[in-house]
């Protein structure tokens, strides 16, 4: 690859091949089943895997995952999860062997493989797959991810622009384009739908206030506040959530989502809680227990804002004989209020 | 004044001098001091110059009273995807994830 400045010309192709990824890796639109399944045959011919593919469809990543567990647990006869994508991925990768022109490497990663990896990756793909993950009990194949590997795919179709020889992904380009996960066996291929929904807020992070942020054919959905998953009555009935749901609940980020939902100046009124002692750290509130230990809690705040200016803020419970809000936040790091002076907070 | 730096959850304090090291607690290609099940999200120690060669720019160990020694050979950052990052001098440092208390007993700060 030659040593050259981008033109602009250049650049706002590069901007559009990472458009382009990001909508094939957010669509809702139903999977085009045929061109799919074509893909995938030709797929495994690329990769140079033998054999006639049957191909099972599941509306979801989840339904996917069952099947896929399934297919290895209850085969008669063993059945091998075959990798298709690597060796095909090793195949373009052998055609980046010349070094790229530093200038051209960093573009590329601004305008088409940073967008592509936040937008697709990092804020859908991520929890999605970590859901999966959580779901599943056993050990099941590493898919393939359909739209979702627009993460990677997006870079080579970036490097095509400068001369690349991209064609041995065409496959997988095709797959990304037309359906959702995927799990390869030596026999079979089980393909997935995409999402029907897909809700996010401004900043591209999972997001809704009235329904899943990401929901399947099969129902199978995610329920999200501004990239938190949560619960789903969190979302779809935030008149429900209660002083008790809030002080009950173990998880300070969806403690901090009930919080927001509920009102922090709402839930001080409403739980009883008195504010004991303020300073630089947080807030120290106290709250009686009708039959119990009194729930003294310090409030702190995120010191690196949000986007719009705002900042998140948490709710600690920390012992009941606690009196100051900095002696209740070095209790939180297991220090003595003289022990905890950090110079540098994000 | 030990340098101190706190990063949401995540406090890490310049330690004096290196104690004996305890067990390795991070991967070879990756030091994590946590992870948000919720989020995803991890507090990561990253190399700020990424042609580190051979030596592990950090290292995590375990540390026999519940905390951890984060060993910095070469200067680091520690990153985070929604807070800004925190840059290491080389050196050794105590790792500790913020807890909270519960009437049956204390516990780490789960997220």
């Amino acid at each position: 690859m030659s040593s050259t400045e981008l033109t602009l010309a250049q650049e706002d192709r590069l901007i559009a091949i990472g458009d382009r990824w990001i909508a094939a890796g957010l669509s809702t639109e139903r999977a085009d089943r045929p061109r799919a399944e074509s893909a995938v045959t030709c797929a495994y011919r690329r990769a140079g895997v033998p054999g006639a593919v049957r191909t099972i469809w599941a509306s979801s990543p989840m339904a996917g995952a069952r099947i896929a567990d399934s297919l290895m647990q209850r085969a008669s006869t063993p059945r091998a999860a075959v990798d298709v994508v690597t060796p095909i991925k090793r195949l373009a990768a052998q055609r980046v062997s010349e070094a790229l022109d530093p200038a051209v490497s960093s573009r590329l990663a601004m305008l088409v493989e940073q967008p592509v990896e936040t937008r697709v990756g990092g804020e859908v793909w991520g929890p999605i797959a970590q859901q999966v993950a959580r779901l599943i009990t056993r050990p099941i194949p590493v898919p393939a991810y359909g739209q979702h590997d627009a993460r990677w795919l997006a870079l080579y179709d970036g490097l095509s622009e400068f001369g690349l020889n991209i064609s041995d992904l065409d496959s997988l380009m095709e797959i990304a384009q037309s359906c959702g996960w995927w799990w390869s066996f030596d026999d079979v291929c089980v393909l997935t739908e995409r999402p029907v929904r897909l809700a996010r807020d401004e900043r591209g992070r999972l997001h809704s206030a009235d329904g899943p942020a990401v929901a399947y054919p099969d129902g199978w959905s995610l329920y999200a506040w501004h990239g938190t998953i949560v619960p789903a009555d969190i979302i779809l009935q935030p008149a429900m959530i209660t002083v008790a749901r809030i002080q009950r609940e173990a998880n300070v980020e969806i403690r901090r989502v009930l919080l927001e939902r509920y009102g922090f100046d709402a839930y001080i009124d409403d739980s009883g809680s008195i504010p004991v002692h303020a300073d630089d750290t947080g807030s120290l509130y106290r709250c009686e227990m009708a039959g119990d230990e009194p729930l003294v809690a310090v409030s702190v705040m995120n010191h690196t804002p949000e986007v719009d200016g705002s900042r998140k803020r948490y709710v600690l419970r920390v012992p009941p004989d606690m009196t100051e809000a900095h002696q209740a936040v070095a209790w939180t790091f297991g220090l003595q209020p003289g022990e905890y002076w950090p110079v540098r907070e994000t | 004044m030990r340098f101190q730096a706190r990063q949401g959850d995540v406090f890490i304090e310049r330690m004096a001098f290196t104690p004996p090291l305890g067990p390795r607690a991070s991967g070879a290609d990756s030091v994590i001091l946590a992870y948000g099940e919720i989020t995803g999200h991890a507090h990561r120690v990253v190399a700020v110059d990424q042609r580190t060669g051979t030596v592990p720019a950090a290292q995590l160990f375990e540390q026999t009273n519940g905390r951890r020694l984060l060993l910095v050979e070469q200067t680091c950052e520690v990153r985070h995807d929604e807070h800004q990052a925190i840059a290491l001098a080389p050196g050794a440092y105590s790792v500790t994830i913020q807890r909270e208390y519960a009437p049956e007993g204390v516990r780490r700060v789960i997220d």
